[in-house]
Order: structure tokens, then C-alpha cells, then sequence
């Protein structure tokens, strides 16, 4: 299963040439996370640390790293982002792709782009802002009718979107490991994409309980959609919309 | 699983050339749905409360509904309800047209076609991105970000 991956970029004082290599380098970065990460490839070093053939120590860099950060959105959500609670061991699943479109934007600005914005499948990594304006801006797509959006928002670093959607109910309760369907979409902007695709898929477990975790933290901010049709902001958030 | 979807990845690139003057853009479409400033508070006589503790019990929080202004929108105006929850947490209601009961089956059979309208116009909405659930390369396709890429001044697909 394969998605797509856009970039948004101002190219200003760059030549062609330099964008796409730009872009050749992130675009590599994420195939990079891709064979060390996915769940799917059993030779991935996450697939053999799930299966107890590899200790996170000798794990490579990246997956130690991503581990720490697990950790931490473990703690920022109260428990409501938990991989180690998944069935068939540790899956940083849901904090990789933010993760992994983060470390695409950074290739981009370290190769001089100005601006720009990559959005993986959903999950918003930004920097600068585009030509004439001061902020990025995403719509937030309405989960019970994906040709529609719901609310236009300015991005910041991060915005990342976790729910049902495409693929139906995915987000299993840490505590009960049951696929949970009470949040139908939950968004979380902040400063850093990795935690915040980790606290979306926090809210889209434990739904205001976990957003009310979010909206205790400095920098992120949080909405979703429940079953009812009820959409739930943190306040800060009401600031960001328009 | 969400690891495994970087696998195949198209990127699909929008410059924004620098070159093109703004006024070429036409006018962003209006405000989808914005909390006016007097409508992210409670007034102070209707809050039930004042929510202090950040866990306090949920049966002590009392919904208070406060009706936001009417913001102008090239479709009609647009009005936003707001719920506030204890001291934080505000609930939206999402958006409805004037003379339309702000009652969400209302809300979806009205706004979403508005919306969808506003998306397909997403470039002159200033909408840069798209976020939503996960999509597959399939889905992707049939996304709005989807539409968004081929509405981009310049755009290629390029295989990495």
C-alpha cells in the first residue's frame, strides 16, 4: 500500500536543477524511513525488533530515536498513544509518517528552499510561508464527506490528521485493543509533526479525554469530529482557524 | 502501517513561482467557518462556571452554547456556533446559512456542498494543503489534495 507524498515549495534564488535535487534528497529520506520502519517488509529493523531478534540498543539510530519521541507522546497524551501496548509488539506506526514528512522538510530547507510545505498523505510538515501571506493554510478535510473540508486553518509547523477515513476504524485503544470509532477525525498542530501525527492518533483513540491532555501542552493545539457530529476544540485552536 | 504507506512514493511538485503578481490571484473565497472574536468566550453571566482544576470531574462541566456573529462569505453569511466548555475547551458546531436551523443534518446537507464548492476553488481560498485521514495512492486520486496538486501553477509528477 503506497500513497503520495506533495510538496508545496517557493523556489525563490533556486535554480530548477537545485529544487529537484532538493526534492531527490527528501524524497529519499522518505524510502529511507520507509525500509527502516515499515511494519510490512519482515527484514525492516522494526519489523525484527518486534519479533525479539533485535534489542533497541542495537537498533539503528533512527529507530532509537523515534522510540524516544514515542515516549514522550506516550507521556504527553497520558497514555493515550502507547506502541508498546500494540498487538504483535512495539508499533511507532503512528507517529512515524509526521515523523518521516518532518525529516523530508528539513532536507528542503537545508538545501536553501525558502518555504514550503510537504504533506504526507495527510500529515503537514511547513516551514516559512508563502508568497504574499504570512502562514501556510490546510483545509481539514470532513471525515463524513472527504470531497468537502470542514475548517482552513494555518498549519505552523505541523498539522496532522488521524481517523477513520479511508480505511475505516484503524486506531485501537491502548487500554482495551479494540479498534475504537467514537472520534471520527482529530487534528493536532504544534511544533513538531512527529508528535503531533502521535497525539492525533492519541485523540482518535481516547477522544476528549486525550484532547484534554493536548490542550495542556505548550504549543499544541487540538479539534476533532465525534460520532455525534460534534466538534471539539481547544481554544487555542479557535485562533488558528479563519 | 502508516510506515509502509511511504512505500512507491509520488512526489507530486507545486512551485510557487515567485515571479506571478499577486493580484493575479483571485480573491480568497471567504471565511469557512471562523470564530468571531466575542464568540471564543463565554459571556461571563452565561458560563455556568469557572473551570479551574485541568481534570475536573466531567459531570461538573456544563456545555455553554454561545451564538457567534455572522461572518460575510460570497455564498451567504456564515454563522458559527460555539460551545464553551469549563475554562478550555470549546466546541464548534460547524457552519450554517442564515434561515437554515443550525441543526447538524442541516449542516451537512448545506454546508457541504458550499465547502466542496470553496475546495474545488481551494487555490483562490488560499488552501495549501490538504489534512485529513490517511489516504492510500488510490485514494489519493479521489483526494482534495489530489485536486489541489493539479491546480498548482506548475506541477509535475516525479517518481524518486
Amino acid at each position: 500500500m503506497g500513497t503520495v507524498v506533495s510538496f508545496v515549495l517557493r523556489a525563490d534564488g533556486l535554480s530548477d536543477g537545485a529544487v529537484e535535487e532538493a526534492v531527490q534528497v527528501a524524497c529519499a529520506t522518505l524510502h529511507r524511513a520507509d525500509a527502516v520502519f515499515s511494519t510490512f517488509k519482515p527484514d525492516s529493523p522494526v519489523s525484527r525488533l518486534r519479533r525479539g531478534e533485535m534489542t533497541e540498543d542495537e537498533a539503528p539510530q533512527e529507530v532509537r530515536d523515534v522510540l524516544a519521541l514515542c515516549r514522550a507522546a506516550r507521556a504527553m497524551s497520558g497514555g493515550w498513544f502507547d506502541p508498546w501496548s500494540m498487538p504483535g509488539g512495539v508499533d511507532p506506526t503512528g507517529l512515524v509518517k509526521g515523523w518521516a514528512a518532518a525529516r523530508a522538510a528539513d532536507d528542503l530547507r537545508a538545501a536553501g528552499v525558502c518555504a514550503a510545505m510537504v504533506n504526507a498523505a495527510g500529515d503537514l510538515a511547513a516551514f516559512g510561508s508563502p508568497e504574499g501571506r504570512g502562514a501556510w493554510q490546510a483545509g481539514i478535510v470532513d471525515p463524513r464527506d472527504p470531497g468537502s473540508l470542514a475548517w482552513i486553518a494555518e498549519v505552523g509547523a505541523a498539522m496532522a490528521t488521524s481517523g477513520t477515513g479511508e480505511r475505516g476504524a484503524h486506531v485501537i485503544d491502548p487500554h482495551s485493543l479494540v479498534a475504537t470509532g467514537h472520534v471520527l477525525s482529530a487534528t493536532v498542530t504544534g511544533p513538531d509533526l512527529a508528535l503531533a501525527d502521535a497525539l492525533a492518533t492519541a485523540i482518535a483513540a481516547g477522544g476528549r479525554e486525550a484532547l484534554d491532555h493536548v490542550a495542556d501542552l505548550d504549543g499544541y493545539e487540538a479539534l476533532c469530529l465525534d460520532r455525534s457530529g460534534e466538534w471539539t476544540v481547544t481554544d487555542g485552536f479557535a485562533t488558528v482557524l479563519g | 502501517m502508516l510506515a509502509a504507506t511511504v512505500a512507491g512514493v509520488a512526489a507530486v511538485l507545486s512551485y510557487q513561482p515567485h515571479s506571478k503578481p499577486a493580484g493575479r490571484r483571485p480573491q480568497p473565497a471567504g471565511i469557512v467557518a471562523t470564530a468571531p472574536p466575542s464568540a471564543r468566550r463565554a459571556p461571563a453571566g452565561r458560563r455556568p462556571h469557572h473551570h479551574t482544576g485541568s481534570k475536573a470531574s466531567g459531570a461538573t462541566r456544563q456545555p455553554v452554547t454561545v451564538i457567534g456573529a455572522d461572518a460575510p462569505n460570497q455564498y451567504g453569511d456564515v454563522q458559527v456556533r460555539v460551545k464553551v466548555l469549563g475554562k478550555r475547551i470549546v466546541a464548534v458546531d460547524a457552519v450554517t446559512l442564515p434561515g437554515s436551523d443550525p441543526r447538524s443534518q442541516e449542516i451537512s446537507a448545506v454546508a457541504g456542498p458550499i465547502l466542496r464548492r470553496q475546495a474545488i476553488a481551494a487555490q483562490s481560498a488560499r488552501v495549501d494543503g490538504v489534512s485529513g485521514a490517511s489516504y492510500t495512492s488510490a485514494g489519493y486520486r479521489q483526494s482534495l489534495q489530489s485536486a489541489l496538486d493539479r491546480l498548482g501553477s506548475t506541477h509535475r509528477p516525479a517518481t524518486a
